[in-house]
């Protein structure tokens, strides 16, 4: 047993998902509290040396790589062998994975091969003397609870995009334009997956249409429609007032649910996206936890509420009580 | 076509905001609030029913938890599942997810086979997403989670799920694992009638010491990898300003606030 955090840098078209430097800082923050740790990446994939060079980011002392033609797929069931295989022979004490779509798939797969502890969607992780304490949100984020793994190893953690910060220019997690000589890539012995048969498999995969639309993970400025924005014409203002400002557009749960968006890309919250914004406006949101555990890291936040009890409030530094389809269109006008 | 749809009793997601902390104790006060069937698994249901419509079959609704949980097997067939299973004893609560996916795999080797098990894709409570997944690799089966649509073809299930980037279309061997997506499909009404007929339909409650082969060291707290320190209340430490005003006014007050980080 080593003392090692790995991190999986998943295959976005060749690069690391954004969620890798941010586990990667996070990871060069936690060895500073264990001795002779070293902050390991993790690449899967068909011909991945170009990942595992972009892998190779400041921070990272070693990229491990196992690189099969079965490999090149979104199916976590063969994902998952590989990704064992490399922790059975290397012995890592911690194993952080994103929870992307593929990752929060992936991450239980392996905790369930290995029968090792996983904490879901972490908040944070902190290292005491004593043990690794990851705090994982219950009851919509209305509650922290501390999960440690006190017997089995690796520890692993998922913990959603967006959560941790993402990497200072130069500091760990950022990419090294040169690539990276300090880091070592090793490449794992991989023919034992010639022999092995998943029982999925991925048949197609359709890229979305490229969006001009800023993301919400992009943004400095959020605005966030909620329930209280009813009327057709006060949903479209509030779209407008985000384009205006040079915002990302976010929305509470219900316009999912109802198909004024399309998926939870645009959803703030729990099962959506975490946002942390300069500035988070908010229109007719009732604050449940849920929705606020994914923006509740936002610098400044602005909320309207028609109910000036609203649980929303708590949550901002500014608060309005009104309409929220007047406020929005007042925004408009003094534009 | 059998279909095994594994439901969770949750408390109603509606009230988290009145759960509290026992300062003392540290433990989580939730008295008052009722149980529900956690609303992904409710798709799940839906999307069983809908592939026993196109495809003929048989659903088996499975729970783990307590005597109680009982009421949500009910109510899971007044929706239109055909039998129950309750797997309910001391010996399985405690459990994290990697042991109460055991548990529930076990129930459903005990109760099985089936072609097709269904879940939800996350909990309202806990809200890991692991135990479906969990529950394949104790079985040996494949999965996915988070699935946008379901249909059956030569005897394989063809399941789409969405990425960051896109839609991946699966094929996947039976049996297997599915746990959906909320926007899978609208969940029905249940009427009145259904309620009726669901108390005759036949829900067996099983102990620990029913299962065939279940691995005590397996359930519980004592088969939990991952342990539970101390609770925390999230608390927000802002402290909210009102802007009063008409509209207008806290419109104009509102833009005053933001100025500074408009991009010229
Ligand atoms: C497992 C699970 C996961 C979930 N994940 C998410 C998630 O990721 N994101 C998410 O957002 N939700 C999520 N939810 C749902 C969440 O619990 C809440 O139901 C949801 O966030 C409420 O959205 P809302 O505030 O827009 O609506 P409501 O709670 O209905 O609140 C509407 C608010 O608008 C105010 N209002 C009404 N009319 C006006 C008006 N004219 N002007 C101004 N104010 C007005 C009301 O006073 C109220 O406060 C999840 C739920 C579950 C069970």
């Amino acid at each position: 047993m080593n003392r090692d955090i790995w991190v999986f840098a998943e295959n976005f078209g060749g690069r690391p998902a954004p969620v890798y430097g941010e586990l990667v800082r996070k990871a060069n923050e936690m060895r500073e509290k264990m001795q002779e740790a070293r902050v390991c990446g993790v690449v899967l994939g068909k011909d991945v040396d170009g990942l595992a060079a972009a892998a190779s980011v400041q921070g990272v002392d070693t990229v491990y790589v196992m690189d099969h033609p079965k490999l090149d797929t979104l199916d976590a069931c063969v994902l998952k062998e590989a990704f064992a295989a490399l922790i059975r022979a290397y012995n890592p004490e911690v194993v952080l994975v994103g929870a992307t779509a593929l990752g929060a798939e992936l991450a239980p797969g392996i905790a369930g091969k290995l029968k090792t502890g996983l904490a879901a969607h972490c908040v944070d992780i902190e290292v005491t003397e004593k043990r690794i304490n990851c705090m994982v949100p219950a009851f919509g984020g209305r509650v922290i609870s501390e999960i440690y793994v006190p017997a089995t190893r690796p520890v692993m953690a998922s913990v959603r995009p967006g959560i941790f910060d993402a990497p200072e220019p130069a500091g760990a997690g950022a990419p090294v334009t040169a690539g990276n000589p300090s880091t070592q890539v090793v490449r794992a012995d991989s023919s034992f997956l010639d022999s092995v048969t998943s029982p999925v498999e991925m048949i197609a995969f359709e890229q979305d249409a490229p969006s001009a639309d800023l993301r919400l993970e992009d943004a400095d400025i959020v605005v966030c429609a909620g329930r209280g924005v009813s009327t057709q014409e006060d949903f479209e203002n509030v779209k407008a007032l985000a384009g205006k400002l040079n915002a990302a557009f976010g929305c509470t749960r219900s316009f999912v649910d109802l198909g004024f968006v399309p998926d939870e890309s645009r959803m703030i919250g729990t099962s959506g996206k975490s946002v942390k914004p300069q500035l988070f406006l908010g229109f007719g949101i009732s604050g449940a936890a849920h929705h606020t555990c994914g923006m509740n890291k936002s610098k400044l936040v602005i909320t309207v509420n028609r109910d000036e009890k609203a649980r929303m409030f708590a949550n901002s530094d500014y608060g309005v009580v009104g309409d929220a389809g007047k406020v929005v269109s007042a925004l408009l006008k003094q534009l | 076509m059998k279909i095994a749809v594994c439901i969770k009793s949750v408390p109603d997601p509606d009230c988290y905001d009145k759960i509290t902390l026992d300062p003392v104790n540290k433990t989580l006060n939730r008295a008052g609030i009722p149980a529900v069937i956690n609303v992904a698994d409710k798709h799940a249901i839906e999307a069983a029913l809908q592939l026993k419509e196109e495809y003929g079959g048989s659903i088996t609704v499975v729970s783990m938890g307590p005597p109680p949980v009982e009421q949500q097997l009910r109510e899971a067939l007044a929706m239109g599942a055909d039998d129950a299973y309750l797997l309910s004893d001391r010996k399985v609560g405690g459990a994290d997810t990697l042991a109460t996916s055991y548990a529930v795999s076990k129930l459903i080797e005990q109760t099985g086979p089936y072609d097709i098990i269904l879940a939800g894709n996350e909990s309202a409570d806990g809200a890991t997403s692991h135990v479906p997944a969990q529950i394949a690799e104790w079985m040996g089966l494949g999965c996915i989670c988070s699935a946008l649509s379901i249909r059956v073809e030569d005897g394989k299930a063809i399941v789409t799920k969405k990425f960051e980037n896109g839609t991946g279309t699966f094929r996947l061997g039976l049996p297997c694992v599915i746990a959906v997506n909320q926007r899978i499909n609208k969940v029905r009404l249940t009427n009145m009638m259904a309620v009726l007929k669901a108390k005759k339909k036949p829900l067996t409650v099983f102990s620990a010491a029913d299962i065939t082969g279940l691995d005590e060291s397996r359930v519980g707290l004592a088969g939990s990898p991952t342990q539970n320190g101390e609770l925390h209340m999230a608390e927000s430490t802002k402290v909210c300003t009102m802007l009063e005003g008409t509209e207008e006014e806290a419109a104009a007050m509102i833009l005053e606030k933001i100025k500074p980080l408009l991009k010229a």
